[in-house]
């Protein structure tokens, strides 16, 4: 999901193996991203990405180039550079509900467009 | 009269600011260390950095490519990637979920000189991660599956990289230039080399090349050093020597004739190619130097090669130069790319560019420019734990005084125009250049005999010389 100021995509990409046709790799997509709506994610899943996230952030304060950009970031998209010192916070304060109640809201059938890139050989159709 | 009085005092406030910056560029500083070795040998540099809580981990074994033999090339960069692959108390999986659910990145991976285990990871995991790494290095399993999976994507990896004249063309050069010094072993393996090595391989590598002494770690961060200091202690203690003596290996031979290699790829519309020869040991005393007389012939954007061959001409995207210096020796190299139609000309031009240099020397406002480009690209080198922790392995293993970060603004500074023309005749070999292009052969070839003996390989062959 790209930062940006007006509404964007969440965008979910598979690349099939070789002999796999496209729509079961779609079913299956679809079936783990539904999954999460109906029934959210588990503690152990969450808690891994918050450490990761918290793991990125701090990275990315390493430098002067990534301070700058982070705070930047901050600013520009969530609306106050104040919020990157209270993300770890932020991270914290999510549950496996509010995981669940977002995949519900935004993940749904009619939210969502489907696209193919095949390759030539490949495109029969 | 008052007003002007008050000015005069801002300005000097300002100038008084200005020159307390510049004074803070030019006493830039190794960071206060803390140093120690094991009973076993293991030395252990330990630095405090308290920005973020973050921990990099780095463990330098002398278990380099430089170790491996012609026939099994690719031995000593398999046996690098299988130590994350199981030790005795942590299968695979478990190292995998353990330190993804932590949000640890981690990787093991063997260069030249030496073999790198290393990992960052948040200060209060400390105790969960440091166990794994350390049996990553002390108690590898060798598991034969995980063995196999690695060797199998080895081998895709060689036809990989062979599609890219870029990914080989250094190989090709350091067989010429390093010639029987291990240097010229090919890190990732022939097809033929990989296929030779068994499990068994890995296993004497390891026992031959895995021990403590000679090997050392950096850990920099957010810890408490005392309780750091006890736990590496605990963790690699048991660490055991072997009675082996490290291989011999012979001298890097001065280079008596130029040769040219010519590696065709049939469909290429482009040539790539690398000009160079014989460089310097990394701790050589005019390392500072060479590093400012090269970011002047090809080390920036506004190069003297980047600005012959890409700005004034139009005939590449980019070109440059670089020394590639390690603990024995080293080589410098030049390269660029062109169109097949224009690889003459550029060839030319690039020799020209360099003998310029050679005949001429470097002006004074030239050398200033790129004493002040160096100087202010210095301190972001080392902003990150990681590279923190680098420049203690690499000091070891490269044997770097540890005043290096400390003098160096001081050696950029005395480095006169006279310095600068010593360094040249000293560091940048003039005659005998060895050459490697890759691309249509049967259009190159022609066009490259006047350089000197031209030998033509196939890039699909799966040989470097």
């Amino acid at each position: 999901m790209p930062e940006s100021i007006d509404p964007n995509l969440f965008y979910f990409y598979g690349v099939a193996s070789p002999g796999t046709a496209p729509e079961i790799l779609e079913a299956e997509m679809v079936q783990i991203i539904s999954d999460i709506a109906q029934n959210g994610v588990s503690e152990r899943e969450l808690q891994k990405v918050k450490n990761q996230k918290l793991v990125a952030l701090y990275s990315s304060l390493e430098t002067i180039d990534g301070k700058s950009n982070t705070l930047g970031t901050y600013e520009m998209y969530f609306g106050d550079y104040k919020k990157m010192f209270s993300a770890p916070q932020s991270y914290e304060q999510l549950t496996v509900a509010d995981i669940q109640r977002v995949a519900q809201k935004y993940f749904t059938k009619n939210n969502s467009t489907v696209g193919y890139l095949m390759s030539p050989e490949n495109n029969t159709k | 009269m008052k007003s002007h009085t008050k000015k005069c005092y801002l300005y000097l406030a300002i100038l008084i600011i200005g020159s307390q910056l510049l004074h803070a560029q030019s006493n830039f500083k190794l960071p206060a260390y803390e140093s120690f070795r094991l009973d076993n040998g293991l030395e252990i540099f330990m630095v405090v950095q308290k920005e973020v809580p973050l921990v990099h981990f780095r463990a330098v074994v002398p278990a380099g490519t430089r170790r491996d033999t012609k026939d099994k090339a690719g031995l000593a960069g398999l046996t690098a990637d299988a130590l994350s692959t199981g030790t005795q108390s942590f299968d695979k999986t478990t190292i995998e979920s353990q330190l993804d659910f932590l949000g640890a990145s981690y990787n093991t991976s063997a260069g030249s000189e030496a073999a790198v285990i290393s990992s960052s990871f948040v200060n209060k995991d400390a105790s969960v991660v440091l166990p794994i790494l350390t049996e990553m290095i002390v108690k590898p399993i060798f598991d034969l599956q995980e063995f196999e999976k690695l060797q199998e994507r080895a081998i895709a990896g060689v036809d990989q990289m062979r599609e890219s004249p870029r990914g080989v063309i250094g190989n090709y050069f350091n067989q010429m230039v390093y010639g029987d010094h291990p240097y010229a072993n090919i890190p990732s393996g022939t097809k033929k080399s990989l296929q030779q090595i068994g499990i068994q391989d890995l296993k004497n590598f390891y026992a031959q090349n895995y021990q403590p002494q000679g090997s050392v770690l950096a850990i920099v961060g957010d810890f408490d050093p005392l309780v750091m200091k006890i736990q590496l202690s605990d963790l690699l203690s048991s660490w055991k020597n072997n009675t082996i003596l490290a291989p011999t290996t012979p001298e890097i031979k001065a280079l008596n004739k130029a040769s040219v290699v010519v590696v065709n790829k049939e469909d290429a519309r482009e040539t790539t190619m690398l000009v160079g020869g014989i460089g310097v040991p990394r701790n050589v005393s005019d390392y500072i130097g060479i590093q400012v007389i090269n970011t002047i012939l090809g080390g920036r954007f506004t190069s003297w090669l980047n600005d012959e061959l890409r700005v004034n001409s139009g005939l590449t995207y980019g070109a440059r130069s670089s020394f590639s210096a390690l603990k024995d020796g080293g080589s410098f190299s030049m390269s660029t790319f062109t169109a097949n139609e224009t690889t003459e000309q550029t060839i030319d031009l690039l020799l020209k560019t360099y003998q310029k240099m050679h005949d001429f020397g470097i002006d004074t406002k030239t050398l200033e420019s790129a004493k002040n480009y160096v100087k202010g690209q210095f301190p972001p080198d080392y902003e990150t734990n990681a590279a923190i922790a680098r420049f203690f392995t690499d000091a070891t293993v490269y044997e770097i005084p540890m005043d290096y970060i400390d003098k160096f603004t001081e050696t950029v500074n005395s480095l006169d125009s006279k310095k600068a023309k010593q360094i040249i005749e000293d560091y940048f070999p003039k005659d005998n250049l060895q050459m490697v292009f890759i691309g249509k052969a049967s259009e190159i070839t022609p066009i490259v005999t006047k350089f000197g003996p031209v030998k033509v390989l196939e890039i699909t062959e799966d040989t470097y010389y």
